[in-house]
């Protein structure tokens, strides 16, 4: 065995796994046992200097415990309190249906609807001033599907995520309430887009109300579901970044910068059609089934 | 019931805001905490508020432990963040010192110094030790912590560990009184 000088601290310490081979080896070496020894020596000081300081009064427990009561009266501190989620939700299918759908609205955080909104009125304001040129069916499929993913990710895959504290107020599952937020931030955000829609349709007759609908909403259905899927199952980031992605390659393909077989895998995806519509509903059902057996999740901890 | 509990099932009680598993593991770890804090600091009421805030931060925090560390290096992890914000800019442990003090594996003088010097002159010289070379040794010799356990509270890879750990030593040799050091030569 060569010297276990890098071992001896260890040693002294008595936290080697193995101490038996570097015993054999102390007893057996001059050089060695001095450092042992040596280290031994500072082990001892070290320790002692330690068990020396007095324990901590039992005044220091009350206050810490007195500090906690102190800034979070109530059982368990919350990062984020949960506004109004108590109260009745409703017995009857529609009102329990809009009681969620009401409460998922003051659970969202703003910045999400803020954002989003945002760029539906600036997307508007764009698609109406190149109208003239035929553009607006371009912006909004641009920018609306954009917003609904940004919104979808930072909604449904919120880091710190209050499931638990629904799940108690109400008989309601994770599941459902992750449905129905899912459901809410695409309603509104769908709904804000046929305002849009309907203010832009005049000045584009071209394409008309279906055409300029249809422009968006058959990219607004894939990059949702992704963003959706990866922001719950992964994290917000995760999900932004792949329906960017893919966003942007729908970007360069309408714009030709990217090959023919690609561009139209992507057109494909990107075109409202049965198969796409059940692509997007299997992967939103998948997560919404997985979300709460996810081992490191944020719904599962919550609920746990 | 929480007395036979591993520290993991006491912070996951935590977590759901029971306050007993809280008080078992302020128990458990308070006295090593304070002490280290107070080796870091050389006082000690800022080490008490140092443990204070890091208890807090635990009741507050206990849910977003991740179970990739020990719950024990864990708290030392946030002790150490605590001591170090109520240190003064100069005393804080500055990891520059590792460069400056190349580690010497080797046997030498120093250690037969340090070897002949009685306990009191050792305890006297560990006073006046660098912070960063005072909480090594807190923690390998009155923690007991492994050199991956310290690895993991200081944010080092364990080579720094073994490094920082001859180089401390070899500072507490260089510190003790000179006609100490001078028998040992």
């Amino acid at each position: 065995m060569t010297h276990p000088t890098e071992l001896l601290p260890g040693y002294a310490a008595g936290v080697l796994a193995d101490p038996a081979p570097v015993e054999a080896h102390v007893r057996g070496c001059a050089e060695c046992a001095a450092e042992a020894e040596t280290w031994e020596k500072v082990r001892s000081v070290v320790a002692a200097r330690a068990a020396a300081v007095d324990a901590p009064a039992p005044s220091l427990f009350a206050a810490i415990r007195g500090r906690i009561a102190a800034t979070e009266p109530g059982a368990r501190p919350r990062p984020h309190p949960v506004p109004r989620y108590a109260g009745e939700v409703g017995r009857r299918p529609w009102r329990r249906a809009l009681g969620l759908l009401t409460r998922q609205w003051t659970l969202v955080r703003w910045p999400v609807w803020v954002v989003s909104l945002a760029a539906l009125v600036a997307g508007g304001a764009i698609a109406a001033r190149v109208s003239s040129a035929g553009l607006a069916p371009q912006v909004l499929a641009a920018v609306i599907p954009l917003a609904a993913a940004l919104a979808v990710a930072g909604a449904c895959g919120a880091p710190r995520e209050p499931v638990g504290e629904l799940v108690a107020a109400t008989p309601t599952s994770p599941r459902t309430v992750l449905l129905a937020r899912l459901t809410l931030v695409l309603g509104v955000v769908c709904a804000a887009g046929l305002l849009v829609t309907l203010v832009i349709a005049p000045l584009e007759p071209v394409a008309g109300l279906s055409g300029l609908a249809a422009a968006w909403f058959g990219p607004l259905v894939p990059l949702s579901a992704l963003s959706f899927a990866l922001s719950v199952l992964w994290r917000p980031s995760v999900g932004v970044g792949a329906a960017m992605a893919l966003w942007l390659l729908r970007i360069l393909a309408t714009t030709g910068w990217t090959d023919r077989a690609m561009a139209a895998v992507i057109e494909g995806v990107c075109t409202p059609g049965a198969g796409v519509l059940t692509g997007a509903a299997v992967l939103v059902a998948v997560t919404v089934l997985l979300a709460p057996r996810l081992p490191q999740g944020r719904t599962h901890r919550a609920l746990s | 019931m929480t007395m036979d509990m591993t520290d993991l099932e006491l912070l996951r009680l935590v977590a759901r805001g029971d306050e007993h598993a809280f008080e078992q593991l302020y128990a458990r770890h308070a006295r090593a905490l304070l002490a280290y804090a107070e080796g870091l600091l050389g006082e000690r009421e800022p080490a008490e508020e140092a443990l204070q805030e890091t208890f807090i931060a635990v009741w507050r925090g206990a849910d977003a432990f991740e179970g990739r560390s020990q719950v024990r290096t864990w708290l030392f992890g946030v002790c150490r963040r605590q001591a170090l914000k109520r240190m003064r800019g100069h005393e804080r442990p500055r990891p520059i010192d590792d460069v400056v003090d190349l580690p010497s594996p080797e046997p030498g003088p120093q250690a037969v110094a340090l070897a002949r010097a009685d306990a009191a002159a050792v305890a006297a010289a560990l006073r006046t030790l660098a912070p960063l070379h005072r909480e090594v040794l807190d923690l390998a010799f009155a923690a007991g912590m492994s050199h991956a356990e310290i690895a993991e509270v200081l944010g080092v890879p364990p080579g720094t560990v073994k490094s920082r750990l001859f180089n401390a030593r070899a500072a507490l040799a260089r510190a003790l009184p000179v006609e100490v050091e001078e028998a040992g030569r």
